[in-house]
């Protein structure tokens, strides 16, 4: 059975994929990769950023609250997962 | 987010930020009839060594006028869109002149008239729900006087934009003057963020819509063809629950603005992505009516197809 972490993961990594229209599965999604790098990471614009931030809202109940703290909590899936658990969703 | 693309776009002898800064102090120095003298003269020598420019400005007019006017012969048609190309060069002069007169010294209630026409009791009755609009315009007119005419009537505008390199410190003392915030979009995807808290703040966020700088466009028809308008003003639209009011500052007689606000468009529906092409399509054929109407105005300067 996954843990609340593991699932959580699972739904960050889902809700990534879909507001992104990327073509690989959730799975293959690497926890540290960074979003916006275009080189290294999975290279998403402003119009991702702006599904990213609607979608968190209507699927954790989490608003992303400025630009500051999107620019941190919107690195990588880690950071995004940090910022839901400090916000109070475990899974 | 394609700074590339935008900066391959303006790319011109003239567009750089030094000439913009000696234009703007010739301008704000001078009698104000001297300057559009100076400003008539280089336009005029700017013109004859442009011929990229002038070459996607036939094309674009060729393209109008025969949706336009059909009925003209091959030869006729060439005859008008030469004339029509170099009327738009000139009157870019002005434009130019008239957005150095807007940054500068001088009183604007002087020197400037706007008159609104339109559905703006819509936006206030959008505003008075505490959400923000979108403002969508395009290369046509005076979209720097587009926003003034909207910040004189009380209401928060931020203008969301791509960073011209040569003109960026001349727009940021027009939007000084008139009140009128800006926001950059095309360094920092995160632009986005202040952009939608700027919505539900109830501000009005004004935007060019018709180039699209990336490959997030959507083809729609356009005076008979299909072009590629961009999503990001749709899409935001759709995601933040506020229409889109197509709106243009065009002017008929030196100085003399008329700011149109349009009827709004809404982004919404089950499916998502047939929604914003619907809206697009619905914006292009505004933009459609507006460019046939102010043709000499229109100063898209890139092919608008293409295959022109």
């Amino acid at each position: 059975m996954e843990t609340s972490d593991a699932a959580l993961r699972t739904r960050v990594k889902t809700m990534i994929v879909q507001c992104a229209r990327l073509k690989i599965q959730p799975s293959d999604l690497k926890d540290d990769w960074p979003l916006f790098d275009r080189e290294k990471g999975l290279g998403l614009d402003s119009i991702d950023v702006l599904e990213l931030v609607v979608n968190v809202e209507k699927t954790f109940g989490v608003q992303i609250p400025d630009r500051e703290t999107g620019q941190k909590v919107l690195q990588s899936v880690n950071t995004l997962v940090d910022f839901l658990k400090a916000s109070g969703k475990t899974s | 987010m394609n700074d590339g693309a935008l900066w391959e776009h303006s790319r011109h002898f003239l567009n750089l930020r030094p000439v913009y800064a000696l234009g703007e102090w010739i301008l704000d120095s001078m009698p104000v009839f001297i300057g559009y003298a100076i400003t008539r003269f280089v336009t005029e020598a700017a013109y004859h060594f442009s011929p990229n420019i002038v070459s996607a400005l036939r094309s674009n007019v060729r393209q109008v006028l025969r949706i336009t006017e059909p009925g003209l012969s091959e030869a006729e048609r060439e005859r008008r869109a030469r004339k029509m190309a170099h009327r738009i060069f000139m009157n870019r002069g002005v434009w130019f002149a008239d957005l150095s007169l807007l940054a500068g010294r001088r009183q604007v209630s002087g020197l400037f008239r706007f008159s609104r026409s339109g559905s703006w009791k819509a936006l206030e009755q959008q505003l008075a729900t505490g959400k923000g609009a979108i403002v969508a315009s395009a290369h046509l007119g005076n979209w720097h006087g587009g926003g003034f005419a909207i910040a004189m009537t009380g209401v928060p505008v931020r203008v969301v934009m791509y960073r011209n390199h040569a003109g960026d410190v001349m727009d940021r003392k027009v939007a000084r003057r008139a009140g009128v915030r800006q926001t950059y979009i095309d360094s920092d995807p995160m632009a986005m963020m202040e952009i939608l808290k700027a919505l539900s703040r109830g501000e009005v966020l004004a935007m060019l819509v018709d180039k699209p700088w990336d490959s997030r466009s959507v083809s729609v028809p356009f005076f008979g063809k299909p072009s590629a308008f961009p999503v990001g003003p749709v899409r935001l639209a759709r995601l933040a629950g506020v229409p889109i009011f197509p709106a243009f500052c065009v002017w008929k007689r030196r100085r003399e603005y008329e700011a149109i606000l349009c009827d709004p468009v809404t982004v919404a529906g089950p499916d998502g992505e047939e929604a914003e092409r619907r809206a697009l399509t619905a914006l292009a054929q505004v933009i459609e009516g507006q460019v046939a109407a102010n043709l000499p105005v229109w100063f898209n300067f890139t092919p608008a197809w293409s295959s022109p």
